[in-house]
């Protein structure tokens, strides 16, 4: 499963909400390093380098981490990030014809040739309200837009786009050239400790494309050129495909402004339909200008006066699904005061034929409110395996049976911890059917994990859950999966299992002695020859609070 | 090649003798166990005699010992059969028929009566197979990865017992994983599935508890795993059982080669009061949607002692799982992704909570291999 992690330091990692939505479209409409050896191993490497490989069409460049070494020269790699490669196209803006009742600022998308991405340009320049000069816009800096298998034919028709109340017409495009797709062997490479290593490499398309909806028209709190965009998958195989949708928007507090993205799961999209008079999608959208709390929100660096703080994040995805991990606090020293902010969106892994599961859809966001401080815990805040918040909000999965979207919730903050109805195992408490009419299948037992060692009421847990023994003892990595069982009597109308979130798992942090593992976060753990990445939930470094990601590359 | 089989029998005799015709076929693909001599004469595997059986193999599993299982019966009045576990440390094939009985061989588990008196042997880790005649059993055997052998027996029309043997199929490498158990259940009440005082499986509800369960020495009838090494466990240690939230755990019986007999440690979870149990076995299952959601058998290593920490899950038990009956019935075979599964209640299956000797909907689920 491609993955693309900018932390810590570079130039590559979020500025901005509307820049990491850009990066999350770029990473997942484009193709990637699928994989790579070594062509010439270069001199003076050591273990652990992380090389670069960069081109003019890469929205984001791949990385290699350098394994093993011979006197400097590099033997063996593997991938860290699968990088966003496209042909792109660049060059010189030629404005073949400039149309009427355009604005500077307006943004306007290619019609033609075939894209997973059309390419964007802003207008620069203005001759009466005719186009004069246009410049490539969210090329994440490389001069090169959008992602073509067959480039546009020139002079290209546009469509605006954006801002809010954008109105030009007839402005068409020539452009100078494009990036080309970046060749595939002996490529040269930067970085690292040593120099002159080149690679081979095959590339592979990631799998999403934009589904006729990638706008910069949103009008949200007196900002107009807030983003909406659609993506589908290519789920290969399957019938039905995932739709998702990212909005971004802002709000304000005081003096400070929170920005945020909202993540919708979509089950159908008509791109002729305004976003919010979708039936089939997740909540969190009343109107096309009004959010809702009870959605599920990205959480972005909130302005408090002296800008935003650059955001690192990981990303993974394939043509169902796509996972995302943010880390807002550019100040945190170390990963234990980092903030890390989940977003999931696509199919689950089905239990049952396509037949039987025909669209376990979801989505899930760590944050159910947009206009909240991103930096302090809350009730409104929570990771996929904890799933604690008050009303709903947060995760939504699709019912198809019911034909409505269903919140997960492990507890519900609003009191002390109950059992719910839809809940994330294994941290969510199931309903143990006691009493008289009971099937008495199952009984509580010795031992509750979900009681005594995840504790959803963030206190100090009853058990400490530690890793197996063995001549290395190791951790046990626990799926995932989101269940229903009505609130009354058992029913086999209403019993399922929705499905099971794609290569992510509970772990618990213990050292080997019963304490928690400090700076466990953004660390690997390996576990049957597979490593994972680990993270805690938002704030949150107590000993149940860790997720890990399965990391293929 | 078999590795399932079903038969009627006419007497517990009859039944052991098929079971050892059945477990010691040889050759690959075959269950292939070794029939232990018993009597050092020959006779391999079971001793209609004197109401003995014996069977071992090496386990697959990293530092998994050899699995060693021997059973006894009262052949003057048979109805509950004892069940034993050992490690001889020659392993496979070292039934010492010098010996008093299956109680008495080497590094013994500590559970299974020591006596070859039916009333005894009731007393302590058995399956009660309600008399001299059984009706049929099901044996479904594991050769991949986990040796397993786990055995269904119809005693009465309706009525069902398990008990069976094997290894763990064990996340990571600790020492042990080799396991044995019998079964008991409570006649005069409806809920067999969720009382303290039985045992099923690797069973992790079992404990002391009120009347009509066991007051006290329920340790005796629990399942034990074979286990060494464990965090905060006895240097000497060999075993645990499986069981509940039950500070007498007991001792194993090494005093029978010249060891010391050796406290116990505890495993929970497993086929009852588990954290799977609790997420998925309230589940009820859907023929028209194909929905059958049976459950993983995990035991987790409880540390009692500091009763603060727990580890695992240690393994699963090999291709078995707990199941919902509520849209099944007794025998009923369901095919998933092709492989072919035998469901059967943990006693008897009723849709009544009041009738008595049932277990409601609680039931088991073996793969035919």
């Amino acid at each position: 499963m491609p993955c693309q992690i900018e932390a810590g330091s570079g130039t590559a990692r979020a500025t901005s909400a509307h820049d990491l939505m850009n990066k999350a479209v770029s990473f997942r409409t484009s193709r990637n390093v699928a994989t790579v050896a070594i062509n010439v191993g270069g001199s003076a490497y050591v273990v652990g380098d992380i090389i670069n490989l960069t081109h003019a069409g890469a929205h984001l460049d791949a990385k290699f981490e350098v394994l093993t070494v011979s006197a400097g020269a590099i033997l063996t790699m593997r991938i860290h990030s699968n990088g966003a490669f496209g042909d792109r196209v660049n060059g010189t803006v030629t404005i073949s014809a400039g149309g009427t009742g355009y604005t500077i600022g307006d943004i306007i998308e290619f019609v033609s040739g075939s894209s997973r991405c059309p390419a964007k340009l802003q207008v620069d320049t203005l001759s009466g309200s005719a186009v004069a000069t246009a410049s490539v816009f969210e090329d994440l800096g490389t001069g090169g837009a959008g992602v073509y298998s067959t480039l546009p034919t020139y002079p290209t028709a546009t469509t605006a786009i954006g801002p809010n109340g954008a109105a030009g017409t007839g402005c068409t495009i020539t452009m100078g050239g494009s990036t080309g797709i970046i060749g595939t062997t002996a490529l040269a490479t930067t970085g690292g400790t040593g120099t002159g290593a080149t690679v081979d490499i095959t590339l592979a398309e990631t799998g999403w494309t934009v589904d006729s909806r990638n706008t910069n028209d949103r009008s949200i709190n007196s900002i107009l050129n807030e983003k909406s965009v659609v993506l589908v998958g290519d789920a290969t195989g399957w019938t039905n495909k995932p739709f998702t949708a990212l909005l971004s928007g802002t709000a304000t507090s005081g003096l400070d402004t929170r920005h945020f993205i909202l993540s919708l799961a979509l089950v159908a999209h008509n791109p002729g339909l305004d976003l919010s008079s979708h039936t089939g999608r997740s909540p969190g959208l009343t109107d096309e200008t009004t959010f809702a709390v009870g959605g599920s929100y990205i959480l972005c660096s909130e302005d408090t006066g002296a800008g935003v703080d650059e955001m690192d994040f990981w990303m993974k995805v394939d043509d169902l699904h796509f996972s995302m991990i943010t880390q807002i606090d550019e100040a945190a020293a170390v990963s234990d005061n980092g903030i890390y902010l989940q977003h999931y969106a696509g199919l689950l892994n089905r239990i049952g034929t396509e037949t039987e599961s025909p669209y376990p859809m979801y989505t899930f966001g760590s944050s159910r409110a947009f206009n909240i401080d991103p930096t302090v815990g809350s009730d409104d805040v929570t990771s996929l395996t904890e799933n604690r918040m008050q009303g709903t909000g947060c995760g939504w999965v699709w019912d198809n049976a019911d034909q409505a979207y269903k919140n997960i919730q492990n507890d519900n903050a609003s009191g002390a911890p109950t059992f719910e109805e839809i809940i994330c195992t294994p941290c969510g408490r199931p309903r143990v059917e006691v009493g008289a009419t009971a099937d008495k299948v199952v009984a509580i037992g010795a031992i509750q994990m979900s009681l005594s060692v995840f504790e959803l009421d963030r206190g100090s847990t009853v058990l400490i859950l530690r890793q197996i023994p063995g001549t290395v003892d190791e951790f046990f990595l626990w799926p995932l999966t989101f269940r229903r069982q009505d609130s009354g009597t058992p029913s086999a109308a209403d019993d399922r299992l929705y499905g099971q979130p794609r290569g992510v798992f509970w772990v618990e942090s213990d050292n080997g002695t019963g304490s928690r593992i400090v700076n466990f976060s953004e660390n690997y753990i390996t576990v049957a020859g597979d490593r994972y990445l680990v993270f805690h939930n938002h704030t949150h470094t107590k000993a149940y609070q860790y997720i890990a990601w399965k990391w293929d590359s | 090649m078999v590795l399932f089989i079903n038969e009627t029998t006419s007497s517990v005799a009859d039944f052991m003798t098929k079971l050892n015709t059945f477990l010691t076929t040889g050759g690959g693909g075959n269950p292939a166990w070794t029939g232990e001599n018993l009597d050092g004469l020959g006779t391999l595997g079971v001793d209609t005699s004197t109401g003995e059986a014996g069977w071992s193999k090496a386990a697959l599993g990293t530092n998994t010992p050899d699995i060693q299982v021997a059973f006894q019966w009262d052949t003057g009045a048979p109805r509950y059969l004892g069940v034993y576990q050992y490690d001889h440390a020659s392993g496979v094939g070292n039934y010492d028929s010098a010996r008093a009985g299956p109680w008495d061989q080497d590094n013994d588990s500590g559970n299974g009566a020591a006596s070859t008196t039916d009333a005894t042997i009731a007393g302590a880790r058995r399956v009660d197979l309600a008399g001299d005649t059984p009706l049929q059993y099901w044996a479904f055997v594991s050769v991949a990865v986990a040796e397993a052998v786990y055995i269904v027996v119809e005693t009465t029309a309706g009525k069902y017992v398990h008990f069976g043997f094997g290894e763990l199929q064990k996340f990571n490498d600790w020492n042990g994983g080799s396991y044995a158990y019998g079964a008991r259940h409570t006649a005069t009440t409806s809920d067999n599935g969720t009382r303290v005082g039985n045992s099923y499986l690797l069973d992790g509800l079992s404990q002391d508890g009120s009347s009509p369960d066991p007051t006290n020495g329920m340790e005796l009838f629990m399942a034990t795993i074979r286990a060494d090494g464990l965090p905060l466990q006895a240097a000497a240690g060999l075993y645990g059982v499986v069981g509940g939230n039950q500070s007498d755990k007991g001792l194993d019986r090494q005093s029978n080669g010249g060891g010391v007999d050796t406290a116990r440690v505890m495993f929970v979870g497993g086929f009852r009061g588990n954290q799977f149990a609790t997420d998925f076995g309230q589940a009820l299952p859907s023929l028209s949607k194909g929905f059958v959601p049976g459950y993983p058998i995990a035991p987790f290593y409880w540390d009692q002692a500091g009763s603060t920490t727990i580890f695992g899950p240690m393994g699963v038990m090999k291709d078995v799982r707990g199941i919902n009956l509520d849209q099944f019935v007794a025998e009923q075979e369901v095919v998933i992704s092709g492989d072919t599964w035998v469901l059967f209640p943990s006693r008897k299956r009723s849709d009544s909570a009041t009738e008595s000797d049932t277990s409601i909907h609680q039931g088991i689920m073996y793969k035919q291999n």
